[in-house]
């Protein structure tokens, strides 16, 4: 394998067929979603416990539970939203190359999954330090030219996960994910972009 | 992503891959999920496996092995394996469950007698068959 590529020969032989990579994709969506979502529960500055969770989605427990079972197929964009929200986290769904899905999907140790939640205060000075020419302030932007509202994606709300990989299947994966820890969406300043500076692959980011 | 861990597959005493003969009798959902959860398994440190969602150590007379858990075709998969060494999980055989009870019902018994053979001899064991990078 060559170094730094997260696949091999050999693992993209054993994916070959369509139907194979439908339910590889769909498997490994779900279960990076389920480590996602508790991840960010059980994250140092949070502690939640699925009960906490609930209470501030307006869910029982029960369904936290459900929602952080891999095995479970059908949770809606509506949920996603929910839960980002009680995160105070965005919602981010993509339907990448194979590539960037390959190298993305794998981040699955709950130390790359931690997210920091918004905060002006932080996001200002970030702003104030790209203007100012400060290295520690440049934040690539994300799909400039792809950016869908809250109120459109509301028409799909009901949409499942199960609809959404399907959906991306056959030619191309699904992620769906809240935006990294540090803003600064690892290796997203490397992913191709075409003519108009966007990204190559259908993005849909929710602020 | 980082590949942390390899995996064993048990061998019966005529050279057959138990695990991958096993595997090969499952629904298409079941092979590939299968796959998938072995690859992020092997991306994460063993204290994250202990979730009790992807993985589990088992007590009682199941004692020394831990399931690999998910759901296939309807059916709660659960292959049993240990750990036996740092960086390396032997899967020793593919039970499923229904209704918390083994199928088979001995499958806890028929792992520890693998279990027993493979700690004895090591060449009773296969790396897994599948790339998991």
């Amino acid at each position: 394998m060559p170094y730094g590529l997260p696949w091999s020969e050999e693992f993209i032989g054993q994916i070959t067929d369509k139907d194979d990579r439908r339910e590889f994709v769909a498997d490994q969506v779900r279960t990076r979603l389920a480590l996602l979502i508790r991840a960010l529960r059980e994250q140092d500055e949070r502690q939640w416990s699925q009960t906490e969770l609930g209470q501030r989605m307006g869910k029982p427990q029960s369904v936290i539970s459900r929602i952080e079972d891999p095995d479970y197929g059908k949770l809606s964009l509506q949920t996603l939203f929910e839960v980002a929200d009680a995160f105070d986290l965005p919602l981010w769904v993509d339907i990448p190359e194979w590539e960037e899905w390959f190298r993305r999907i794998g981040e699955v140790e709950s130390k790359r999954l931690r997210r920091r939640s918004f905060n002006a205060e932080r996001l200002v000075a970030q702003a104030r330090a790209a203007r100012d020419g400060q290295p520690s302030g440049a934040i690539p932007s994300i799909c400039p030219g792809s950016v869908a509202t809250r109120a459109s994606m509301g028409a799909q709300g009901n949409q499942t996960m199960s609809d959404t990989v399907s959906q991306a299947m056959p030619t191309q994966p699904a992620l769906i994910d809240g935006v990294n820890e540090d803003g600064h969406n690892r290796g997203y300043a490397d992913y191709p972009r075409n003519a108009m500076g966007t990204l190559n692959s259908l993005s849909v980011n929710i602020q | 992503m980082a590949v942390l861990w390899s995996f064993r597959c048990y061998l019966s005493p005529d050279g057959t891959d138990e695990i991958r003969k096993a595997h090969d009798s499952e629904e298409r959902q079941t092979r590939k999920k299968f796959h998938s959860r072995l690859k992020i398994l092997a991306a994460l440190p063993f204290e994250e496996w202990h979730n009790g969602v992807l993985y589990r150590e088992l007590h009682g007379e199941c004692f020394g092995l831990g399931e690999i858990k998910f759901k296939g075709d309807n059916v709660q998969q659960r292959p049993l394996g240990f750990r036996s060494s740092e960086y390396e999980f032997t899967i020793l055989f593919w039970a499923h469950e229904r209704g918390n009870k083994w199928v088979p019902l001995k499958a806890c018994q028929r792992a520890l007698e693998r279990k027993a053979e493979v700690i004895a001899n090591k060449d009773r064991t296969n790396a897994l068959w599948l790339a998991l990078e």
